[in-house]
């Protein structure tokens, strides 16, 4: 049986631990709570903003737009969105297994795949698991900023528009609600798969039953598609962006509650456990005592 | 004969910050691209591309309210009388307390000052102006 002291100093580190996981949940519980107060109002936007690009997908001549047109230039790129701090439980793990899911897809197609992150956990667990990192992107915040997001998206948008990309997706950790978050895939290039996979997602993609042919345009849309696809693009980063963000704190929230319960629950034991031995010592000391005297008489 | 209520027509205002405004409408101007563009019940469905400038809207209530709002971009659909404005901005005069025009005042000076190339600063000087209009109700 370990002796008093010892079991205070197991007590005493675990209640360390208890403090610093309660404090993590609180962190987290506050992030979550910023990001979710955002949420409502980006995705009405972005559901908006699809609203109007199915519109333009009703055209009945094919829009001509370079974001429009496919590539033939036989490489892809996966940004992989990873949490930005660990203890947030399989996370990176959930991310890391789709990313390994593209880079095979791209293998069996003989084609590059170039694998970009933000400055985050996933970035060394990709590494680790020997898959390349074209490049890190060290200036983006949790949530980027309206700059940072026009950044990478120009970034990425001007490749394709140089032939110099096929497609483009996001791998992130879609958030469902409170209980359900998933990893997940945006593609975010070429344009007309960013249509059709976000009409699978808004809440109402084209409410009415109408076409394009019966809407009054203006100006024509060869001269408003660059701004709508630019937004849509812009603001589907962002969406990705904060998701994961808010994925992440979920997270890290159940994982840190789980761990400050059972750090309790061995506080809890520890201090029984210190009880009865205590008990011991002083029973043995009494019995020594005891003992003692009878020998003296 | 009909009454106003019953030529109403729904009006979103939809920004990346949240729901400006979301009523009944009898009568609405918008800031086109090209200019200001009137709506009213059973408009033809339109969709187009906004500007900067004022947005009215008349709402359907007892004393026939008039909001008014500083919009800087975006796009408007108007399909079977919902007409939904998807705008980058949105200013609105009923939503704004008198220091929070100082700072956004103030905010957009700095714009003015700090916009890159003569396009950008116009672009600034003329959304001052606006809210500055909006601010003084004229």
């Amino acid at each position: 049986m370990a002796s008093t002291r010892q079991i205070l100093k197991r007590r005493n580190a675990v209640g360390s631990i208890a403090r610093v996981t309660r404090t993590l949940e609180m962190i987290s519980t506050a992030r979550y709570k910023k990001y979710s107060g955002k949420r409502p109002a980006i995705v009405d936007f972005h559901d908006a903003l699809t609203t109007a690009a199915v519109l333009l997908s009703t055209a009945p001549k094919p829009i001509d737009h370079p974001l429009l047109r496919e590539n033939r230039a036989g490489r892809r790129a996966i940004v992989a969105i990873g949490s930005r701090k660990g203890l947030c439980g399989s996370y990176n793990v959930q991310v890391s297994r789709l990313v390994h899911v593209h880079v095979r897809q791209a293998e069996s197609r003989g084609e590059p795949l170039d694998v970009y992150t933000p400055e985050c956990r996933l970035e060394g667990l990709l590494r680790y698991q020997g898959v390349p990192i074209q490049e890190v992107f060290a200036d983006l915040d949790e949530l980027p900023t309206s700059e940072q997001t026009t950044r990478l998206a120009d970034h990425f948008v001007g490749r394709y528009r140089a032939g110099e990309l096929d497609q483009l997706g996001i791998v992130y950790m879609r958030y469902f609600s409170t209980s359900s978050r998933k990893a997940q895939t945006m593609t975010i290039l070429p344009f007309g798969d960013l249509v059709d996979d976000l009409v699978t997602r808004a809440k109402v993609a084209w409410p009415w039953p109408l076409a394009l042919e019966d809407f009054e345009v203006s100006p024509p849309v060869d001269e408003m598609i660059e701004e709508l696809v630019r937004r849509l693009i812009h603001y589907s980063i962002l969406n990705c962006f904060l998701d994961a963000a808010l994925s992440e704190h979920l997270a890290r929230m159940v994982a840190m509650r789980n761990a400050t319960e059972s750090a309790d629950e061995m506080i809890k034991d520890l201090t029984g456990e210190y009880n009865r031995a205590r008990q011991a010592q002083i029973t043995a000391e009494l019995l020594d005592i005891v003992s003692g005297s009878e020998a003296m008489a | 004969m009909a009454s106003s209520e019953d030529k109403q027509f729904r009006c979103t205002v939809i920004t990346p910050t949240g729901r400006v405004l979301d009523c009944d409408a009898t009568d609405v101007q918008i800031p086109a691209h090209d200019g200001q563009l009137g709506i009213q019940y059973n408009r033809l469905p339109v969709f187009c591309k906004l500007g900067l400038g004022f947005m009215t809207v008349r709402e359907v209530s007892p004393d026939s309210r008039e909001h008014r709002l500083v919009i800087d971009g975006g796009f408007s659909l108007l399909a079977r009388n919902a007409l939904t404005v998807i705008a980058y901005d949105a200013i609105s005069k009923a939503d704004t307390e008198a220091s929070e025009y100082e700072a956004l005042m103030a905010r957009l000076e700095r714009k003015v000052e700090d916009a890159e190339g003569n396009e950008g600063r116009l672009q600034a000087q003329r959304k001052l102006g606006f809210v500055k209009r909006l601010a003084g109700g004229s």
